[in-house]
């Protein structure tokens, strides 16, 4: 029998109470906010990110074959149930195009011709854009329901054939994931704006991804951690994790900096447009910079001695900031394309309450207690230290269902 | 891993060898906890925990590392804005003589190249495994062999005690000599 992590049927009635709450804000938002939809895009995005980036970490573990992280596996793969929810979500999108894509409706478009000749005017008409974005949440659906599945079916029979299976899911979701993901990106946040190009887009949010995903990894963990669950999860794989948040982390610095790099080089008025709206206006400026500080030089500082990666209450604070960070960074990538200074109302609030409670209600689902640990992975020994063999074992005796 | 420095060169030795992992870890937490000196352990590959059961205290090269990256920034930025802005300054692009953001992929190469070689050369001189050095290498333990030493200090040095214990974790082979360096 399913049994999820809630403590009680007060604790998931609140969470359905504020999804309730979020979905009623953001209706009564989308009557009268002219922001609802960029707000929406933004929290729909930063929903499908955490979920894409746990899909990735996945597949990066399966393709190395690494085995420290099999102990904590089903935490991203709970959180990347999250990609057919946001992505249908996303796909609501149709409806707000005309505020948020104006060049879907030529007739009123301010774009001027053009955007009306050449390869954009193909790439970017309505049918194909939005035929685009069904076609990629497609395939990524499909490819994490398989890797899923075959991770399900390992608990059953424990043959090493599922791995091999993974691993060339893995192998595949990653390579298409780096082509999908950077056009996806291109599509929907740089076509905000749709004069704009930067080729290292794609790379620049893939990094973002990445930084957040596994931040939410380490939070849900050790949250986890605290109602009792994956008492085998020990220092090694918090180091691990900390490793990961600051590393990608990093890498995300350097992404920011090319792109901010490049574009500073050549100077070209399209290109340098972009810096010029986040920069331009004080207040922009301001998230501008909290923007690094916030997804970098904080985490950076604070995950820098060995000791706090694997301490939980630095680490839930460090990996807090670099979440409000990424949501941060995709506020700055979108807002500023049509508001001339940063604001937070009331629709932002709702909105992002609203998709905070669906993601934590598809995770918590999706999550079931007397599965939290693939029992029928060859690399669960390997994974965890050698004070917790003893609970592994327990476990993998206690659950294997025969035949 | 370096539990202790040899003091003194002709400090008498016997060396324990194990198979595998888990008998080493444990020894070396039950020799400790007997009261016997660990000169030092030895094993084919970094063991998660080893650094603990030896009862090493905390690396400095960390330390060592940020001090030279930090070291390797600030050249950099002197560098930098000392030939771009002072000694020869040239306009490039209309751009300022100081332009901040140019700078920064050299202050990163900089910062990793100093950190990483100069950690490396005082890791290797911590461990004393400069060029020329006379380190002893027990058999097979770039292979399959973990290796326990223990120091043999003085008379009070319990060889019977030392025997059953190596006993006890299944030793393979113990070895006994002097001048440990």
């Amino acid at each position: 029998m399913a049994r999820n992590v809630f403590r009680n049927a007060m604790e998931r009635n609140a969470l359905f109470g504020i999804l309730a709450v979020g979905i009623v804000g953001s209706v009564v938002g989308a009557m009268s906010s002219e922001r609802f939809w960029f707000s929406f895009l933004q929290n729909a995005l930063f929903m499908l990110t955490l979920a894409l980036g746990a899909a990735l970490f996945i597949a990066f573990k399966s393709v190395s074959n690494a085995g420290w992280a099999t102990v904590l596996r089903r935490v991203p793969e709970a959180m990347m149930a999250s990609v057919p929810v946001g992505g249908l979500c996303l796909l609501l999108v149709f409806f707000g195009r005309n505020i948020l894509y104006p060049w879907t409706n030529p007739a009123t478009d301010s774009h001027g011709p053009d955007l009306q000749l050449g390869f954009k005017h193909l790439w970017l008409s309505t049918p194909f854009f939005f035929g685009r974005m069904a076609v990629f949440l497609a395939i990524w659906c499909a490819l994490i329901f398989l890797m899923q599945r075959a991770s399900f079916q390992q608990d059953l029979d424990g043959s090493v054939e599922h791995t091999r299976k993974r691993k060339i899911y893995s192998s595949i979701f990653l390579v298409v994931f780096a082509i999908t993901f950077s056009l996806a990106s291109f599509d929907w946040i740089m076509s905000l704006e749709p004069m704009f190009y930067s080729t290292i887009f794609g790379f620049y949010t893939i990094a973002g991804t990445l930084t957040s995903s596994a931040a939410a990894i380490t939070i849900l963990v050790i949250l986890l951690k605290k109602r009792g669950h994956l008492s085998a999860v020990g220092d090694k794989q918090m180091h691990a994790l900390g490793q990961i948040v600051m590393g990608f982390a990093t890498f995300w610095a350097y992404m920011w900096i090319s792109q901010y790099l490049l574009i500073y080089y050549a100077n070209l008025p399209e290109e340098t447009i972009y810096y010029y709206r986040r920069t331009g206006s004080n207040g922009w400026l301001t998230l501008f910079i909290v923007n690094l500080f916030l997804n970098w030089v904080i985490p950076f500082v604070m995950l820098l001695p060995r000791q706090v990666k694997m301490n939980a209450k630095w680490m839930l604070a460090a990996c807090t900031i670099v979440l409000i960070g990424h949501w941060l960074d995709l506020y700055t990538m979108i807002f500023p394309a049509f508001f001339a200074s940063p604001m937070i109302g009331y629709v932002d609030i709702a909105v992002f309450v609203g998709f905070a409670a669906l993601f934590l209600i598809v995770f918590t689902l999706n999550l079931d207690v007397e599965r939290m640990v693939p029992t029928g992975d060859p690399y669960l020994e390997e994974s965890v230290d050698r004070e917790h063999l003893e609970t592994v074992y327990s476990l993998r005796t206690g659950s294997t269902v025969d035949g | 891993m370096r539990a202790t420095e040899p003091s003194e060169k002709t400090v008498r030795y016997a060396a324990a060898f194990f198979d595998n992992e888990h008998d080493l870890m444990a020894i070396a937490a039950e020799a400790r906890l007997r009261g016997f000196v660990i000169q030092d352990v030895f094993s084919p590959y970094p063991i998660h925990g080893m650094d603990r059961a030896v009862g090493l205290k905390r690396s400095r090269l960390g330390w060592i590392a940020f001090v030279a990256g930090a070291l390797g920034l600030i050249s950099a930025i002197l560098l930098q804005v000392w030939t771009s802005a002072y000694d020869w300054p040239l306009n490039v692009g209309g751009k300022p003589f100081n332009s901040f953001p140019l700078f920064v992929p050299v202050m990163f190469e900089l910062t990793v190249l100093f950190s990483g070689l100069i950690s490396i050369g005082v890791l290797f001189m911590m461990n004393r495994l400069w060029i020329f050095s006379k380190k002893k290498i027990f058999e097979g333990v770039t292979d399959d062999r973990f290796v326990l030493v223990l120091k043999q200090e003085d008379a009070s040095f319990d060889n019977a005690a030392a025997e059953r214990l190596f006993r006890k974790y299944n030793a393979i082979k113990v070895m006994e000599g002097d001048k440990f360096v």
